[in-house]
């Protein structure tokens, strides 16, 4: 381990207030939430924080709320206990269908909504062992001077692989934060996202994910497809999502082929030429992936042209 | 919260314990050297293979991504716990011996713990799964010898003997 000389540090609060104490006293800190991302990335020297702030002792962060027009989710719900939610089943279907997709059954038993949508963007060229990036040598997101997969020595293409964020932007769905000082804010889910995949969120240190607020709204239809090389386990190397309400207001989003969450909202009547060559744009897939970026960008066309014949439009 | 060394109380199958561990240590490591139970394997440490799946208070997990000092209050069960008294195999393992579902052996421990863990689940909400349902409650699991078949087949199996033979 590349600090094994600095003391470690592994917090649990079980407050808000406890937590804050805890980003005063270690300003460096990297929270943890199931832990499913965070580990193997620790296993391998991708992640190397000397202190941890656990939070999974902070009630605050826990569990489903109703309302008439909006259900709010606690970040640290497990996407197990989201599968099982009778009311999360009836209204967000769509939403249920991105949860199951996620990992494993053993992962989804720990894996938290947050912790989805804040996951690490990756790289074939990055999520690699200490002794694979040493033989290859270190990338822009690994402390190096040059994207492997690119050339590049400015911008990091490293893929932005939630399965739930598609789902959650064609929902319309906000997210509350709150930051050091203990002040909340609210904003889309999109504007989380940099787009830069060295640092891919627009959060400072101490910002919490606290919940994640989806609005009731009708969409007379929906389509949720994800592309990997195998049936389960595998990290996203194309999500699309997609949602149609009844006055004809059509939400796309898609990740594995971005550092970002592509998105785009259109009205009927639809130009579907214009519609492919805007979310082709928003597609800057590089050569990261086990599946290479011609392949991906067809496929994300051919998704297109599924939800499409599926929507009847 | 302290820094160096963490306690930790819970229960491993059934019985107290209390540690003092490194703030670092993952549960897997736990199971196998502090409490020397090695039934518990380590695969991919990476959460994809399946191998230290264990059960904390009776859900499955990889034990591989799990901060040990998240085990404070919980109970454990590792694969020593799952027959009583380590005499007798449990219903899972007995199925799994009569389908020939295991060969080399080393992801059996993980597989026996999940199975059990989605048994248990469907016998509390009262569900019979059909084989393609079983197939995706198993997909944490990883086996390169039997090729799943003769395990998903000792699942079906164990769903169709009666229910009250089964809970352990």
């Amino acid at each position: 381990m590349k600090n094994s000389l600095q003391k470690r540090f592994y917090l649990i609060p079980h407050s808000l207030i406890e937590l804050q104490k805890a980003i005063v006293q270690h300003a460096k800190h990297r929270f943890i939430a199931g832990g499913t991302d965070l580990m193997p990335n620790r296993h391998q020297g991708i992640s190397t924080e000397s202190v941890l702030i656990d939070l999974s002792a902070i009630q605050d962060l826990k569990g489903i709320e109703h309302s008439p027009d909006s259900i709010s989710i606690g970040s640290m719900t497990t996407l197990e206990e989201l599968i099982n939610n009778d009311s999360i089943r009836q209204v967000f279907p769509l939403l249920i269908e991105a949860c199951r997709v996620v990992g494993s059954p053993l992962i989804r038993n720990r894996a938290t909504i947050g912790g989805n949508l804040l996951c690490e963007n990756r790289c074939l060229f990055f999520n690699q062992s200490a002794w694979w990036r040493d033989a290859i040598g270190s990338c822009l997101k690994d402390r190096g001077n040059h994207c492997i997969a690119t050339g590049s020595l400015t911008s990091c293409f490293s893929a932005f692989v939630s399965d739930i964020a598609p789902a959650l932007i064609v929902l319309n769905a906000k997210v509350e934060i709150m930051n050091a000082a203990g002040e909340n804010r609210s904003l889309a889910i999109a504007s989380l996202y940099s787009g830069n995949g060295i640092k891919p969120q627009m959060l400072e240190a101490g910002d919490l994910l606290l919940r994640i607020v989806i609005p009731v709204n009708k969409l007379k239809n929906t389509y949720f497809r994800k592309l990997r090389l195998r049936e389960s386990l595998d990290f996203t190397a194309l999500t699309l999502a997609a949602g149609i309400n009844e006055k004809g207001v059509l939400r796309l989003s898609a990740s594995g082929i971005d550092p970002k969450p592509m998105m785009l909202e259109t009205q009927y009547p639809f130009d579907l030429d214009a519609i492919q060559k805007e979310v082709l744009k928003q597609a800057r897939a590089v050569e990261n992936d086990m599946l290479n970026r011609k392949y991906r960008r067809q496929m994300l066309i051919n998704f297109l042209k599924d939800c499409f014949t599926q929507f009847k439009i | 919260m302290s820094k160096h060394k963490i306690e930790v109380h819970f229960t491993v199958n059934g019985k107290a314990v209390h540690l003092e561990i490194k703030p670092g240590t993952i549960l897997l490591d736990l199971i196998r050297e502090d409490l020397q139970l090695s039934g518990t394997k380590p695969g991919c440490h990476e959460g994809e293979c399946g191998a230290c799946t264990v059960l904390v208070d009776g859900v499955s997990v990889n034990s591989c991504l799990y901060p040990a000092v998240n085990i404070d209050g919980k109970s454990l069960q590792t694969i020593e716990g799952v027959s009583k008294a380590m005499q007798t195999l449990s219903p899972v393992q007995n199925v799994m011996l009569e389908k020939w579902a295991v060969q080399c052996g080393f992801c059996s421990p993980g597989m026996v713990m999940s199975i059990k863990s989605f048994y248990d689940k469907c016998q509390t909400k009262g569900i019979k799964p059909n084989r393609s349902e079983i197939k995706k409650a198993i997909e944490g699991n990883l086996c390169r010898c039997t090729g799943y078949v003769k395990v998903i087949d000792a699942v079906e199996s164990l769903f169709e003997q009666a229910p009250e033979s089964i809970s352990s």
